[in-house]
């Protein structure tokens, strides 16, 4: 693993007078897959605000690679398919910054746009409304945008919420491979554990307003997620799946 | 058809539809805004917040123009902010500030030397009345909102689709949300004192409505909605001329039924 792109240095995180996170120190390295989950409400979407420079830490330090270049892929129900814009407005919309005020896209921008639209599959797709567009195939769109900013390091916030499960493993089979052929740091953000644990090289997990960083194999544990959640839970190991399964107090787990 | 040729022709009449168009135009492009982003009773309340600043004006003897605009962009400032929106819903605010702006625009009025005719006006207006040295400041204000708005339309649109996104690219999305509101209520305080509330909140809506429903792509939305201002404004002019009928309220009823033709054609072709 490489050198750190973000470094959190004992941040503590909170909104006005309450504090949701506390002493997280997190490295992500260049080449990084990194999977950030916890349950609803952990922190999740306040650490990775920070991430993005939202959200200025109260205390503790924030570094950045001086050639960072964040991509970032939002949840879809944040954005309001209202607007009369097709997949290829969406995509340019990464273009904007490197475009400058003023300025419209230049053709350049429309081509690489056109490149990460068939980078995620959906160069036929182009002039299509996103409105008109299947979960899935707008979950690609606003991949497509994250990768128009040529980012080395790319933050997707639950990519497969409200996916039926072929799309959802297409959705990361996509992430996964933009990871390894083009060589970006990826940070998945996700309350399903199974679907990051499969992914995701290195696991932080939000516990009471803390961070716990380490291999998957380290924190995909049942004394580790019981803690998490609350719950007793079963973990099972199938070829690369974690299988996860809340269970009874008095239940067994048994053989998978 | 003479005598009314003849009155279509007065300089009142002329300077009436020169200043129409500048309105349909600018209030045409910044409508389909308004109505994408969701902040029509945004724009009603700015129009009336900017009214009680007209009606404050001619009680204190200011200039009705400079006050108008004072109090857009204090509206404009306090829109841009997001306040307690995790306790109440933002239409709630919208009310409480079109309601309290209503009462103290009646209130200030009711001292002032004209009473309840100037809120008459101030509400609907009376484009015909427009006096001749107003006509050049607006076109020349007017294509001053238009040009930044123009200039700044990308912005404008990346931060009203996806705020969180533009925050991430490095934009400051609360400054893009202050510039695009004070770029609107100072539109609304440049017109509100000469052609009153509902004709400015109407080009705000109606032409973006009709629009949103025939065209698919968003430069077309734009192109079409500025067509209907234009349009509903020519027609409401001539009708109301010919038969001798309240300017403002036939150019609403024009702008109206050209959305309602518009809506129609979209639910029935599919658009």
């Amino acid at each position: 693993m490489g050198e750190p792109l973000v470094r959190f240095q004992d941040i503590v995180l909170g909104y006005g007078r309450q504090v949701v996170l506390s002493d997280v120190t997190l490295d992500i390295r260049r080449g990084d897959f990194f999977g950030l989950v916890g349950p609803n409400g952990s922190g999740k979407t306040t650490l990775l605000r920070c991430l993005l420079g939202i959200l200025k830490p109260r205390s503790g330090q924030v570094t950045r690679a001086a050639d960072l270049r964040l991509g970032y892929v939002p949840q879809r129900e944040m954005l309001d398919a209202l607007f009369p814009l097709t997949a290829l407005d969406i995509v340019l919309m990464g273009r904007y910054p490197h475009v400058g005020l003023v300025r419209s896209p230049r053709p350049s921008d429309r081509e690489l746009s056109m490149h990460c639209l068939q980078q995620v599959g959906l160069a036929d797709l182009a002039p299509r409304l996103y409105r008109e567009l299947s979960g899935g195939q707008r979950q690609r769109v606003l991949i497509a945008r994250a990768l128009a900013v040529q980012p080395n390091l790319l933050v997707l916030d639950e990519p497969t919420n409200g996916l039926d499960l072929p799309t959802e493993a297409a959705i990361l089979d996509l992430i996964e491979r933009l990871h390894l052929r083009n060589e970006i740091t990826i940070v998945l953000v996700s309350h399903v554990l199974n679907v990051v644990a499969r992914y995701a090289h290195r696991l932080g997990v939000l516990l009471d307003g803390r961070l716990l960083v380490g291999d998957a194999d380290e924190l995909m544990q049942e004394q580790v997620l019981r803690e998490v959640y609350g719950v007793p839970v079963c973990v099972q190991r199938v070829d690369s799946h974690y299988l996860v399964a809340v269970r009874d107090a008095e239940e067994v787990c048994g053989d998978v | 058809m003479s005598e009314w040729l003849e009155t279509w022709r007065s300089p009142m009449a002329q300077d009436a539809l020169r200043v129409g168009i500048i309105l349909a135009i600018v209030g045409g492009y910044m409508g389909v805004f308004v109505v994408l982003k969701r902040i029509v009773f945004v724009g009603a309340a700015l129009a009336q917040v900017s009214a009680a600043g007209v009606a404050l004006a001619l009680l204190v003897g200011w200039q009705p123009l400079f006050s108008a605009i004072l109090f857009a962009l204090a509206g404009s400032a306090f829109f841009a902010q997001s306040w307690g929106e995790r306790r109440v819903a933002r239409e709630a605010l919208i009310g409480a500030v079109f309601l309290t702006f209503s009462a103290l625009t009646v209130l200030l009025a009711s001292r002032g030397a004209h009473g309840m005719e100037e809120v008459q006006h101030l509400l609907a207006g009376d484009i015909l009345a427009v006096a001749p040295e107003e006509v050049t400041r607006i076109w020349l204000l007017g294509l001053l909102v238009l040009a930044v708005f123009v200039m700044l339309r990308k912005e404008f649109l990346l931060v009203a689709f996806d705020a969180e996104t533009a925050q991430a690219l490095g934009y400051r999305t609360r400054l893009w949300e202050f510039a695009f509101y004070l770029m609107l209520g100072g539109f609304i305080g440049v017109v509100i004192h000469l052609v009153g509330l509902v004709l400015i909140f109407g080009y705000l809506v109606l032409p973006a409505l009709g629009a949103l429903m025939v065209a698919r792509r968003l430069t077309r939305v734009v192109g079409v909605a500025v067509l209907n201002a234009l349009v509903g404004t020519l027609a409401g002019l001539v009708v109301s001329v010919i038969f001798d009928l309240p300017t403002t309220a036939t150019m609403l009823v024009c702008m109206s039924l050209l959305t309602g033709v518009e809506s129609v054609a979209g639910l029935l072709t599919g658009r």
